[in-house]
């Protein structure tokens, strides 16, 4: 098997005229702790997705675990650990019956889910809201149920995106332990976020996306080198995105419009 | 308070609740959470199919929003026409003299001017016409009773004409004062029950809202509006989400214009009343959502929710359904008497209740009327705002405060343990979602009890006449679970979407899984019900064994077709809104009719060829499936779609149902007959060719490429020889085997001579020769052939629309007709052309008929 967990080439993205991911080329190996860093509507929701094989690529391929993310998507995700942005459940469903059908649906046995899923709920401080119905959840909560569903099967790659919105301290705390405990088990961790301080404290690599592109990739010491010893990674990830900024300062919609110019559509 | 602000939101939820009441899929929230326009190329959102909803769907909407309202006031209106006769029925029981219309009068005084022998049934004849006008089920019988009994003991002296002009029309204009009294107070009272039962469905429709944090609310509180704006705004939204105001409009002109009012008038008052009672409905509404939301626990308003749903569809079922009953109609009428007048005094009975009230005080009740829901809905408005005093309870409030944490219960768990993944979690849904078991599983059940007490005789006679009636009776109500529960399922299924892809297994698969377990659900029933019938009904066993097997068959094979065609319907618009699209009905409702019918019949050969169109169905279903769902999320991007086998059979079965139909309707025409299913058969190929053709335009489908390679000629040429011999053959043998005047072929001649030309076999020719090769040929070749060998390859392709072919033809020519698909569909392989094979069709069909014509000579 090869080294890397994650391999991404020449990805487009489009929605109708809308460029959402643009030519994105990425290899992680394994294990790493991987960050995908970018501004808002960067498109790291797109590539986790993407990923995940939940889109299917508009042009060039994704790779997961040597398997393609789309066509095996099965297989590919039974070797992945998916937690959205903001987990919607089954509203007639208690905590606990979500990670066990979860874990079932992964082929685990009861034995083994009920071991996990105790662990984790304590860990998680989450065990005293398991038996309550999981749409009554706070946000949170949800983070930590999906979270929970996400580890249950000790997946090789476990895919977080935006993992620590709306989690509290603690949550937060045990989440990053868990992650560098994936790590150290020789799993890889992708996760996107926009809090800079974050992936610096936790990552051996970054990703910084830009309107679709890759900014910049590598470990944080490369960029550092890259950019001029001694900045910060805010600095850097405002050099990485600043084009994007100037421009949409000097023409607010250039982005509709460019992306409309370059599909051959009408400009209305 | 800012002016502005509540002006706007005012005037937003107007504009969005009259959208409601027009088009039920623009939904207040989907605008919200997703807004500009569809076309906008720089929305990164994800793209909905509903934005780009076809007009043909939605005028399809429109129309079955319309036929909904008219099937209410319909129904509504024979059960309140019922009420006025069953009070003249009692009028007549204790008065000496029958009072009639003038006409009526006239009609039976020179009935019984005749002398002799036909005076009997003269006078008979003109009572049934004076009943037949008569719309209720039991009372017209009655009537006709009641009068000829009298006019045998006391002849014309029991009859009296209706002597001034009342000023009411129909059964009102002959009932006496008292008699119209009584009738229009049970009028009322089911007028009351009518609306009280239409509010109930208002407020179901709060049931969302209630479920959880209600986005629209919370969003629209950033605002600088008071409180009592945002009430206020949510009422006048809500008293147009419901066709309330329609229904009572309509219904209470049609008493109005019975109670002699001129048509305005009439229309004037109606309308009055239909908002009165839509707003009244509303005030009842928001004041309801406001205590259970700022009162209650989630727990209790849960159950409280469920149970108005539950009572409403009762009541709303009963209302439509059971109303027109005798045992109804007598009690309604009996608590009509003991009711106090004052109970008539609000909006929801529109002053029903008092003759007085709708012909002499009505401008003074219509402007107590406005006042009185007026009144309602500001202290809904008011109460509401007192209410939410400490903050709107809207978030989505804890339920862990009130909700003691519980150990985890072990013996649920235990119990649960032999359960494993997707099984124990749709076992959990059937258990935890109680307006399933009961808008689903129930009500079926419901709708049998009401028929049954409507008519003991009728309902359980028709359905236990014989075997065939009831295993149709056990397939429909299947059929009807079946269709109920997998848009409702898989609503909820697709609401958590991003957690079924996560997990290792396709949708495709997901979903069919689902279908297996509700088949299986509806089908251990489905055969207890049929075992029952089986071991009873020992006059139709055999009836019985030959229709089981089918039964669950097809079934089993329903319940894949239905959630298949839904889940492919489905557009998932956000989290929290999942879209069926309406057309996906046709298919499920064409395969129920298709099997209930064949179910009936029991033919051995229509219940095979209902089976191949249902297998052939359900895998069109699945390929589908595998291509299209995986693209729900991003419908814009959805691979370009073709014309399939589906598509094929959806065009078979409605050449059927309208053959059908229109050869039915044809019969009572003067055109009765062979002349008239000849009509049929080509009228509904006609327009199923031009409907299919219309759809195709908009929709933008196109059919799969077919190869064209070598020449046309010689494989035709081929075709024909081959295909006409057989045929030949076959004449020969059936011509030693059956009486030809008799037989179906009698109508496959050619005229003789010229003379012999008439309508009817210009149109048998026309048929024949021309509708069905042409019809045909595009039918199974061009669309289900064609459809097929994209996945079956050509062997089964050929083998699967030649059984298909032969099966819809009658058994006789079943060996020319085989012979005559597999030659076709080879030649059209061969070719690539349409146009071979229908050219093979017509000498075929014109050999034929000429063998026909020749043996009969």
């Amino acid at each position: 098997m090869s080294g890397l967990v994650v391999e991404i080439h020449d990805l487009v993205k489009r929605y109708g005229g809308f460029t959402a991911v643009d030519g994105l080329s990425l290899s992680i190996p394994r294990p790493s702790l991987f960050a995908l860093l970018g501004p808002n509507g960067a498109g790291k929701t797109t590539t986790i997705k993407l990923l995940m094989g939940m889109l299917q690529p508009t042009a060039g391929t994704v790779r997961v675990c040597g398997l393609d993310a789309f066509r095996d998507g099965v297989a590919a995700k039974a070797r992945i650990g998916y937690l959205p942005d903001e987990p919607s459940f089954y509203d007639f469903l208690r905590g606990r019956e979500i990670v066990r059908f979860a874990g079932e649906m992964h082929g685990l046995n009861r034995r083994t889910i009920d071991e996990r899923c105790n662990m984790l709920g304590d860990r998680l401080q989450l065990s005293d809201a398991l038996d309550e119905f999981a749409e009554n959840y706070s946000r949170g909560m949800k983070k930590k149920l999906g979270l929970m569903c996400a580890l249950i099967h000790e997946p090789e790659l476990l895919i977080l995106d935006e993992p620590t919105n709306g989690l509290d301290p603690h949550g937060t705390v045990v989440l990053h332990a868990l992650m560098r405990e994936a790590v150290a088990a020789g799993r890889t961790v992708l996760f996107s976020t926009h809090l800079l301080e974050q992936a610096e404290r936790l990552c051996d690599r970054v990703a910084v996306m830009s309107r679709g592109r890759l900014a910049a990739e590598g470990t944080l010491e490369d960029l550092r080198q890259r950019f001029g010893t001694g900045a910060s990674l805010e600095t850097l990830f405002f050099e990485l995105t600043e084009g994007a900024t100037d421009s949409e300062l000097a023409a607010p919609p250039s982005n509709g419009v460019e992306a409309t110019a370059a599909s051959g559509e009408p400009v209305r | 308070m800012n002016s502005p602000s509540s002006i706007a939101i005012l005037w937003l939820f107007l504009r969005t609740g009259v959208r409601r009441l027009m088009n039920s899929s623009a939904l207040l929230q989907q605008r919200f959470q997703k807004g500009g326009n569809a076309s906008d190329p720089t929305r990164t959102g994800t793209l909905s199919r509903t934005d780009k909803a076809s007009r043909g769907s939605r005028l399809f909407g429109a129309f079955l929003f319309g036929s909904m309202i008219m099937g209410g006031v319909l129904l509504s209106s024979t059960s309140v026409v019922t009420l006025i006769e069953s009070a003249r029925l009692d009028e007549i029981a204790t008065s000496p003299k029958i009072v009639l219309t003038i006409d009526d009068y006239s009609a039976l005084t020179s009935a019984a001017a005749t002398t002799g022998e036909g005076r009997e049934a003269a006078v008979a004849e003109a009572i049934d016409k004076m009943s037949s006008d008569w719309m209720g089920p039991w009372t017209k019988g009655r009537f006709a009773d009641a009068a000829n009994k009298r006019f045998a003991a006391d002849g014309l002296e029991g009859f009296v004409a209706a002597s001034e002009d009342t000023g009411y029309r129909g059964d009102f204009a002959v009932l006496s004062a008292e008699g119209r009294d009584r009738a229009m107070r049970s009028v009322g009272l089911y007028i009351l029950l009518f609306n009280l039962a239409s509010a109930g469905v208002a407020l179901v429709l709060m049931n969302r809202s209630l479920a959880g944090p209600d986005p629209v609310l919370n969003w629209l509180l950033q605002f600088p509006v008071s409180r009592r704006v945002l009430f206020l705004a949510r009422m006048i939204e809500q008293t147009f989400d419901t066709p309330i105001a329609f229904v009572n409009t309509i219904l209470t002109a049609m008493l109005a214009w019975r109670c002699g009012m001129d048509f305005w008038a009439g229309f004037g008052l109606s309308l009055a009343s239909g908002l009165s009672v839509a707003l009244t409905a509303a005030a009842l509404r928001v004041a309801t959502e406001s205590v259970l939301l700022q009162c209650m626990g989630r727990k209790l308003r849960g159950t409280i929710t469920a149970g108005i749903v539950t009572v409403a569809n009762l009541v709303l079922l009963f209302a439509m359904l059971g109303n027109g009953a005798p045992a109804t109609t007598r009690a309604l009428t009996w608590l009509g008497d003991r009711a106090p007048s004052l109970l008539f005094w609000n909006p929801l009975a529109v002053g029903f209740g008092s003759a007085d009230l709708l012909a002499v005080h009505r401008a003074a009740y219509v402007t107590m009327l406005g006042l009185m829901s007026a009144g309602l809905g500001f202290f809904a408005v008011i109460a509401c705002e007192r209410l939410s005093l400490g903050g709107l309870n809207i978030h989505s409030e804890s339920t862990r405060t009130d909700a003691k944490v519980a150990a985890p219960r072990k013996s649920a768990s235990v119990r649960w343990e032999r359960f494993q993944g997707l099984i124990a979690k749709e076992m959990l849904q059937v258990i935890r979602k109680p307006e399933i078991m009961v808008q689903v599983l129930l009500s079926p059940l419901l709708i049998l009890g009401i028929l049954y007490l409507k008519d003991p005789d009728r309902t359980l006679g028709v359905i236990l006449k014989d075997g065939g009636s009831v295993c149709a009776t056990i397939f429909a109500v299947a059929a009807y679970v079946l269709a109920g529960c997998s848009s409702s399922i898989l609503a909820i299924e697709f609401r958590t979407l991003w957690f079924l892809q996560t997990l290792p297994r396709s949708l495709a698969d997901s979903i069919r899984t689902k279908s297996r377990f509700w088949g299986t659900i509806v089908l251990i029933p489905a055969v207890a019900v049929s075992g029952w019938a089986l071991a009873t009904q020992t006059e139709s066993t055999a009836a019985l064994a030959l229709r089981i097997p089918f039964l669950i068959a097809y079934i089993a094979l329903f319940a894949e077709i239905c959630f298949g065609a839904m889940a492919l319907g489905a557009s998932v618009a956000n989290e929290s809104t999942v879209r069926f699209r309406r057309s996906m009905w046709f298919l499920p409702l064409l395969v129920t009719v298709e099997c209930s019918a064949a179910l009936y019949l029991g033919m051995i050969w229509s219940l095979i060829g209902t089976l191949v169109i249902m297998i052939l169905v359900a895998f069109a279903l699945r390929q589908r499936q595998v291509a299209e769902l995986p693209w729900i999320t991003e419908p814009s991007d959805a691979p370009p779609r073709q014309l399939d086998s589906a598509h094929a059979l959806i065009a078979l079965g409605a050449f059927i149902q309208i053959r059908d139909i229109l050869g039915g309707i044809m019969q009572g025409t003067a055109l009765k007959g062979t002349e008239g299913l000849l009509i049929g058969f080509s009228g509904s190929a006609v327009l199923v060719f031009l409907t299919f053709l219309f759809w195709q335009w908009q929709s933008g489908i196109r059919a799969v490429p077919m190869p064209r390679r070598g020449t046309v000629l010689q494989p035709m040429l081929t075709g024909m020889a081959v295909a006409v011999s057989v045929g030949f053959l076959w004449v020969g043998v059936l011509r030693q085997n059956i009486d030809i005047a008799t037989s179906a072929h009698a109508t496959l001649r050619l005229p003789t001579s010229l003379e012999s030309i008439d309508h009817e076999a210009v149109m048998r020719m026309l048929a024949f020769l021309c509708v069905a090769p042409l019809f045909e040929e595009w039918l199974f070749r061009g669309l289900l052939y064609r459809g097929l060998r994209q996945s079956w390859g050509v062997a089964a392709s050929v083998a699967l629309s030649g059984l298909l072919f032969t099966v819809i033809h009658p058994a006789a020519s079943s060996v020319g007709v085989a012979t005559l698909a597999v030659v076709t569909a080879l030649v059209y392989e061969r070719t690539g052309r349409l146009a071979a094979p229908m050219a093979i069709h017509f000498v075929y069909n014109l050999t034929i008929m000429a063998l026909w014509t020749a043996s009969a000579a």
